[in-house]
């Protein structure tokens, strides 16, 4: 008998109720919807009926009594469970009337008018005490947590928040602790079930607390009983949240730990707190201050297949630097027989928009060819280094504004150039060695462009 | 592993348990299944991959090409990296019970005693990083690494730690990281293999070259060896009297046939050896250009410290940046000799060691510089590191003392560095107790190193997958986080 005894049975079995608590919902529909068909094909489908709704009164009784047994362990809110108790008990009572009207085939009239008003009176029943039910497991706003914000309203439900993604204007508990929340720990932390007597749906509630008491000491993460709680070792009795849910991420966690620690605050912007480069990364991961690179704002439209094969045929090799994306990474093979020509470039500026890697590096290139390289306006990334490239061939180069990465070692660049690179606005590395380049150029390029970095080599 | 073996390893591969169904004539139930699941169904084949290599890169990669300086027999973090005053105190003394209690080492025995380091550490660059003596070149590129102290494995002997760190997974069988990859990016330079080996120290790692082996991704995925002297590839040049025009008309031919085999058979396996014949004939010229060290100038070679000829990682690291430098997507370096257990001079903390570090740490230290200023380290990765870590306890095999310092093989902590390829420079990654025992702040496992690489590259290690014996594989099986502290 030990065993009965160190283990919850109660629990062991109420939990089957969530399971079983199908069946008569099942029987019920199956026998209203038979009632329905016999009614409509005049066919005879009463023993059928019949003991649908027996079963159903079977399945709802041992249902009943694994309900009790599971709401025994409390947690629940106390009005939705009384009415989704009530409601069941009431319906399979009349659901036991329905069985013994259709066992009796000698009809009396008040049985006879009654008999579809009992039937209509149970499914009304069976549906309050389904979605009550449903909301006891999920959480009453689970249902509708994606519909359409009309829908939301004509439910009486709060409008979704637009979240602010913004980094200067979000609110730190309204966009990033209160979403972590509500998509990891409410389920079970709502309104209707609130597991541990704890709720985490709003400040008043967090900072009650539950059963066990406070959950958040401000300032102290370490003796916060919430953040004790979601970084024990997994496999913990206390560890939240509970076996068979999504754990956070390490950056919600971090997170969580970052805004209790500054005070948990409710109604404070992101940015009245202490950041630093690791939360900001973090804040990134969940949405908050994410820049759209410059990449990422060009809107262009795809290259044709067509074009793409023709670039290649000119012995380029071409691809999209992300699956799917407009722009497109280019390479001529230094192992070509034939030399990079007019045509040849002709050709890939059907693509002068999308290109935005190019690489060039160790093909020996004519001044008069360099002008089109100044008109792949979009280049982010743009690599020559070894192709006999002179001061007067990088003039063609001064109006790439997006350039960030520039490789330009092993030319015969001299200081004459200093003039034409400080013109390249967005640059943000620079290749240099076995240039003619100076000590001083170098300087002088840095002094106007201080974001840059030149490598210069050994 | 020899032909035969190789070829009925290969059939065990594909032989299903929908074979047994097949094959079995007792199998009724596999009978009755098949006509209520329809026969598509219950017997499908497995030559559908599901995955298109088309889907990658999925994000903006900040790599795009990987150079992984594997260190086979697993260096001492102790005496290179990991710096630990406290175990200095304590050597010579009896390793605590507690730490003993419950594990599995490879040698050790009984109680063994603590082993302090056996080299000094220094404080350099600006992160004021600790190296060990035994890396002067090394320490002067600290600030463009990463070093990553708190790695851990799930393997204690070589072969399955190393095959592990290189598939994913301890068992042979499974694709390596570098067919991975190019699988799903294919190479650069359409006339060099996508992936290439280069293999020093004396021995091949002791996982042999199912290390390299492509599993079940198609067969031109495998990562292809390079000699070091003679042919780089083995019967690459033709033999006399087959000049390149004849090569060229009877790989026609034998094209041909497989082609029209193909046609009738619909094996996938056809089309990879059509390919793999293409690559051939191009290799034959590209692979002696490339892999010709003569070529470079003296001061780089001086830089690495190679020697024509010779089958050492300063040749290799010279051959990897020339490697990558023409679009070789993959390359993998293996440098056998690490295991310093102590039972030799060789294979001595003070001595053994010491040698090791030299060969490699003026090379590796070169092919960090050397990248760099050719503007090639911004989207090349490379990765250095063994398949596990050395016990802060000295070995005591068979419960003696050994002739001279050695250590375990050790699980729990160790440390690689990655630099380029987005990663940080200047950083250290993670921290081990006192005593370089345990990671006890950032772990990272190993196939949350293999999601970090696969994301340089842009490739979301969990949505990267091939189907195969009826369900879809990864390289980091169902484990992996990307780490992102570690990136730009």
């Amino acid at each position: 008998m030990t065993f009965f005894l160190e283990t919850d049975i109660v629990q062991f079995f109420g939990r089957f109720h969530a399971m079983l608590v199908h069946l008569p919902i099942g029987f019920i529909i199956l026998a209203v919807s038979f009632e329905l068909i016999s009614f409509k094909k005049k066919v005879d489908l009463d023993l059928a009926i019949t003991y649908a709704f027996l079963l159903g009164v079977i399945s709802g009784i041992v249902s009943i009594i694994l309900g009790l047994m599971l709401a025994s362990d409390g947690g629940y809110n106390v009005d939705t469970l009384n009415l989704h108790k009530w409601t069941a008990i009431i319906m399979t009572l009349i659901t036991f009337l329905l069985f013994l009207i259709k066992r009796k085939k000698k009809d009396i009239l008040w049985k006879k008018k009654s008999y579809p008003v009992l039937v209509s009176v149970v499914v009304v029943l069976l549906f309050v005490a389904g979605h009550n039910g449903g909301n006891l497991t999920h959480g009453s706003t689970y249902l509708l947590e994606h519909a359409p914000n009309s829908i939301r309203s004509l439910a009486g439900m709060k409008p979704v928040r637009e979240r602010v993604t913004v980094l200067d204007s979000a609110l730190v508990f309204e966009d990033v602790i209160h979403p972590i929340f509500e998509s990891k720990c409410n389920v079970c932390h709502n309104d209707d079930k609130a597991k541990g007597e704890l709720l985490l749906i709003d400040e008043e509630s967090i900072l009650k607390g539950g059963e066990n008491g406070e959950v958040i000491v401000a300032g102290e993460s370490s003796k916060s009983e919430l953040y004790r709680r979601i970084t024990l070792d997994p496999n913990h009795k206390e560890f939240m949240p509970t076996e068979g849910r999504t754990p956070l991420t390490n950056e919600e966690t971090v997170l969580i730990q970052w805004w209790i620690d500054e005070g948990a605050a409710f109604d404070k912007k992101v940015v009245e707190l202490n950041l630093t480069d690791r939360i900001k990364n973090y804040l990134q991961e969940v949405g908050i201050g994410l820049k759209k690179t410059f990449l990422e704002s060009l809107d262009l439209a795809k290259i044709e297949e067509k074009t793409i094969d023709s670039i290649q045929s000119a012995g380029f090799k071409v691809k999209s630097i992300i699956n799917e994306s407009a722009l497109l990474e280019a390479s001529y093979s230094s192992y070509s027989k034939e030399q990079i020509s007019q045509s040849k470039f002709d050709v890939l500026l059907n693509a002068k928009e999308n290109v935005t890697w190019l690489n060039l590096a160790n093909v020996p290139m004519e001044t008069s060819l360099m002008t089109n390289i100044g008109q792949f306006k979009n280049l982010t990334t743009l690599r020559i280094n070894n192709a006999n490239i002179s001061d007067e061939g990088l003039k063609y180069l001064t109006d790439l504004k997006h350039l960030e990465h520039l490789n330009i070692y092993g030319n015969p660049i001299t200081d004459a150039s200093v003039a034409s690179l400080q013109k390249l606005s967005g640059l943000k590395k620079l290749y240099v060695w076995k240039t003619g380049l100076t000590e001083a150029g170098m300087t002088k390029i840095k002094d106007s462009l201080p974001e840059l970095k030149i490598i210069s080599g050994e | 592993m020899d032909l035969y073996n190789e070829s009925q390893k290969r059939k065990l591969e594909f032989t299903t348990r929908r074979h047994f169904l097949k094959q079995c004539t007792t199998g009724l139930g596999g009978i009755a299944l098949s006509s209520l699941m329809g026969p598509q169904q219950l017997f499908a084949t497995n030559t559908n991959p599901s995955f298109d290599p088309k889907n990658v890169p999925h994000f903006l990669p900040k790599a795009k090409r990987v150079i992984y300086l594997h260190m086979a027999g697993a260096p001492s973090q102790l005496e290179l990296f990991d710096y630990k005053p406290e175990l200095k105190k304590l050597h010579d003394l009896d390793c605590p019970k507690s730490l003993l209690e419950g594990k599995r080492f490879a040698f050790i025995q009984g109680t063994p005693k603590m082993l302090g380091p056996q080299f000094d550490f220094k404080q350099y660059g600006q992160s004021g990083t600790y190296i060990s003596d035994a890396l002067p070149h090394f320490s002067q590129i600290v600030d463009d690494v990463a070093i990553v102290k708190s790695m851990h494995t799930d393997e204690f002997n070589h072969a399955p730690a190393q095959l592990l760190l290189q598939t994913g997974s301890a068992r042979s069988g499974r694709p390596s990281m570098g067919a991975w990859v190019t699988y799903g990016l294919g190479s650069e330079n359409e006339n060099l293999p996508g992936y290439m080996v280069l293999v020093s120290g004396g021995k091949n790692p002791s996982a042999g070259k199912n290390a390299w082996g492509s599993g079940f991704l198609p067969s031109e995925y495998q990562g292809v060896q390079c000699r070091n002297s003679g042919d780089p590839i083995l019967y690459v040049s033709n033999p006399n009297g087959m000049s390149r025009d004849i090569r060229r008309k009877s790989l026609k031919a034998i094209n041909d046939i497989n082609e029209s085999q193909y046609k009738e058979f619909n094996d996938d396996e056809t089309l990879s050896r059509i390919a793999q014949y293409e690559m051939a004939f191009k290799m034959q010229i590209s692979v002696p250009e490339v892999m010709d060290v003569s070529k470079e100038p003296d001061y780089i070679k001086d830089m690495y410290g190679a020697k024509h000829g010779e089958a050492s990682f300063a040749n290799n690291c010279l051959l990897a940046r020339r490697l990558v430098e023409q679009g070789v997507r993959f390359v993998q370096l293996y440098h056998w000799g690490w295991d310093m257990h102590g039972d030799s001079k060789a294979t001595s903390l003070d001595q053994g060691l010491k040698t090791k570090s030299e060969e490699v740490d003026q090379p590796m230290t070169a092919l960090v510089k050397d990248l760099k200023q050719r503007g090639l380290l911004d989207d090349t990765l490379i990765v250095w590191g063994g398949e596990f870590g050395r016990t802060p306890m000295r070995e005591n095999r068979g419960g003696v003392v050994m002739p001279y310092y050695g250590r375990d093989h050790h699980t729990e902590a160790y440390t690689i560095w990655m630099a380029g390829g987005g990663i940080k420079g200047g950083i250290s990654y993670g921290e081990t107790d006192e005593i370089g025992y345990y990671g006890i702040k950032d772990k990272v496992h190993i196939h949350d190193l293999q999601a970090t690489i696969l994301n340089q590259l842009g490739i979301n290690h969990e949505k990267f997958t091939y189907n195969f014996q009826g369900r879809d594989f990864r390289l980091t099986d169902v484990h992996g986080r990307v780490i992102k502290d570690l990136i730009v």
